[in-house]
């Protein structure tokens, strides 16, 4: 137990000294919240406000048209043509002409937008919605329609959703707590991928040494195994928790800051700090530890696996292809989990969330929806089967595979191993 | 005197191919036992049951008269032919990683590591990373990791090999000091001037059987024929070229009527016989039995193992 202590001991130490732990810890989440205040602000420096001149040869829009948030829209008379498609360099960004038309219908296919330059598509769709409205106002209008009345009768209907088997507890599907447990399956897979692949390398890295023969005379190769997916686990767990931390430091920013100072800057940080007041009606604790458990149980299946591909390879780009297949595989369970957050109890989605190489996303995704401790309780007991099972595999390929060179690996050489 | 080690009936295959048939071997304590042989004999594989790496199909093997567990590990020292360290540690670091996990105490380490390194002229590169040093520093750095927790069984596996002169002349007086201090070595070598100059036993092992034991003297001796290099100062030709033509002479340099020969020995022939015989063409400079070096020994034996 000393030694596997050491073996870890090292293994972590090595890890969170090299410098791409550092920077995914410290400098890559603020490197993404330089980014995200950067974006913010460039767009709110920049002016928005659309200066439309319109000539409306119809005399049909012109009286319906108002200037709204980001257009200004200043009329024309025809005579003035000219005049107008020459100040569109300065202070006009485009000139809207509506022709005479007799009637309505023709006018949709009619109306032609002058710019000197290559007008925004959002400024071209805006301004198509505007007139479509307007347009279809006057149709209702002519044909003795109130449009104020027909806009009074609409109605949006929202479905509370009960559930009766959780005792009748509400259960609250938002868009908050699927965006963060969808947040949280996808980090939970990159995890597994980054951390699974880091322990093939370092099996690889001590394989190509030449080290691992010493190491082995002074432990056995089951102890060197455990050691260093144990170390590597708590490289990512130190990670996801430095995270956290530097995640929750910017939830109390944002809950120090009155609302006022965001709602006056609109935008991506007024949604930031709304997403983060709803957070609190949801139990992140139990967020947090179901991450934890299920981190740990699909991080044992996959780095053993990885562990072993590592000692059968000779170099790195051998290992590519497995490590394809295994992250296809978690990628199938991040889309059994996306699945989940909407249709939690489809077959699809449960067997996912039973199948130990993907359950430990896909259980994610039902965690709010209701799932009974039992299936929970089944999904984690054949997780934990598995990871055993697995393990003891992998530890007989990683004990025979470290000190092979030289020779290529085939189903019919590892089923040699196992004679060793 | 006690063995330290006993190797019992050993059997080991891979597969459909075997690597180690009813194989013995007996360390005496205090001694270097040399193992020889050509590649893919089996003496990797032995070694690596030594080390409890691998597990013996059967047979068994006895360390200090008790039947080779885990606990043992910590009174054997190896150096494999494949050497590695790791090349972003410290020499230090890597030191007292590597004696840590032969069971040592970290204080224990640090008190031994400043002797080795001193004695072997690396405390200036303590605290340099292994990448930074050449191959014969490194190959030092592995030798002082193998010796550290001063075990009772230090394995080399070529030790020599990738070294200059210099370090070679150096590795092979620590061997020789550890010995005097009385420990036990097993040798593992192609180099047999090596094996010659240290080992006090000396194993051939050729496709998973051992083929020849013993020390180096009594293994010559076994295999010394009744062949003999002469120096003669020649003074009848004419009895000379009678002698060359009834006698199996080989390897003749004449100059003037000075000539040096081997010859074998016929079996009817006496020793006094062929004495008198030469005395009767010259006059006798030198006459010594041809002894075969430890090279010679080992294709020969190779040979006849094959031929058997």
């Amino acid at each position: 137990m000393r030694k596997t202590a050491l073996i870890i001991n090292r293994e972590y130490r090595t890890q969170i000294r090299q410098k791409s732990f550092v920077i995914m810890t410290f400098l890559a989440p603020l490197a993404l919240i330089g980014l995200a205040t950067a974006i913010t602000f460039i767009n709110h420096s920049v002016s928005n406000r659309q200066y439309v001149a319109v000539i409306d040869e119809s005399h049909f829009i012109s009286p319906e048209l108002k200037s709204v948030e980001n257009f200004t829209f200043s009329f024309f008379d025809s005579s003035k043509k000219s005049e107008v498609k020459r100040r569109l360099q300065k202070d006009i960004n485009v000139l809207l002409i509506i022709p005479q038309v007799d009637d309505l219908s023709h006018l949709e296919r009619s109306i032609s937008l002058y710019s000197y330059k290559s007008p925004r598509i959002n400024l071209l769709k805006e301004l198509e919605k505007i007139l479509s409205q307007k347009i279809a106002n006057l149709k209702l209008k002519k044909n003795g329609i109130d449009s104020d009345l027909l806009k009074a009768s609409e109605a949006h209907v929202q479905l509370k959703t009960i559930s009766l088997k959780n005792s009748a507890q509400q259960i609250q599907q938002n868009e908050t707590k699927s965006l963060l447990i969808g947040s949280v399956m996808y980090i939970l897979m990159m995890f597994i991928i980054i951390y699974g692949v880091r322990v093939m390398r370092s099996v690889l890295e001590e394989k190509n040494s030449r080290i691992v023969e010493i190491i082995i005379s002074s432990v056995r190769p089951f102890q060197l195994m455990m050691g260093k997916i144990i170390g590597t686990a708590l490289v990512a767990l130190t990670q996801f928790i430095l995270l956290l931390l530097i995640f929750l430091a910017v939830v109390l920013v944002f809950q120090l800051c009155p609302l006022s100072l965001f709602t006056e800057i609109r935008g991506p940080l007024g949604e930031i700090h709304t997403f983060i007041q709803s957070l609190q009606s949801i139990d992140l604790g139990f967020l947090f530890g179901m991450f934890c458990v299920y981190f740990i149980g699909g991080y044992l299946l996959f780095s053993s696996f990885f562990a072993a591909i590592g000692a059968v390879m000779e170099n790195e780009s051998d290992t590519q292809q497995y490590s394809i297949i295994g992250s296809m595989i978690l990628i199938i369970g991040f889309y059994g989990g996306v699945s989940a957050l909407d249709n939690p109890n489809s077959s699809m989605v449960f067997w996912c969330s039973m199948i130990p190489f993907t359950s430990p996303i896909t259980m994610l995704g039902r965690l709010y929806s209701g799932v009974s401790g039992l299936q929970i309780g089944s999904s984690l007991t054949v997780l934990v089967l598995s990871i055993w099972g697995m393990i003891a595999l992998s530890a007989k390929i990683y004990h025979i595979g470290i000190l092979r060179h030289g020779e290529k690996t085939n189903l019919r050489t590892l089923k040699n191993w196992f004679h060793l | 005197m006690q063995h330290l080690l006993s190797i019992h009936h050993l059997e080991k295959s891979y597969g459909e191919k075997r690597v180690l048939h009813s194989f013995d071997l007996n360390l005496f304590r205090g001694h270097i036992h040399g193992l020889t042989g050509p590649n893919g004999a089996g003496k990797t594989t032995l070694i690596r049951i030594i080390n409890q790496i691998y597990k013996p199909d059967k047979g068994y093997v006895l360390f200090n008269g008790e039947k080779l567990l885990q606990k043992h590990i910590q009174q054997i020292g190896y150096m494999p032919e494949e050497r590695g360290l790791y090349t972003n540690m410290c020499v230090g670091e890597q030191l007292l990683y590597l004696g840590q996990l032969k069971g040592m105490h970290k204080q224990e380490v640090r008190k031994k590591l400043g002797i080795w390194l001193e004695c072997l002229d690396l405390e200036p590169w303590r605290d340099k990373k292994i990448n930074t040093l050449s191959k014969g520093m490194a190959q030092k750095v592995q030798f002082i990791a193998t010796v550290l927790h001063e075990p009772e069984l230090v394995i080399f596996d070529e030790p020599f090999s990738g070294l200059d002169p210099l370090n070679v002349n150096l590795i092979r007086q620590e061997i020789l000091t550890l010995k005097k201090k009385g420990h036990s070595i097993l040798l593992s070598t192609h180099r047999m001037e090596s094996a010659e100059g240290l080992c006090d036993e000396i194993s051939f092992i050729d496709r998973a059987h051992k083929i020849l034991e013993g020390t180096p003297v009594s293994i010559k001796n076994h295999f010394k024929e009744d062949r003999y290099g002469i120096q003669i100062e020649l003074r009848e030709q004419f009895l000379w070229e009678e002698f060359l033509r009834t006698h199996s002479v080989s390897e003749v340099k004449k100059h003037k009527n000075n000539c040096s020969f081997k010859i074998n020995k016929p079996k009817q022939t006496s020793t006094e016989d062929l004495l008198r015989s030469l005395m009767s063409i010259g006059n006798i400079r030198t006459f010594q039995q041809v002894v075969p070096t430890l090279e010679e020994v080992f294709l020969q034996a190779i040979k006849n193992s094959r031929n058997a």
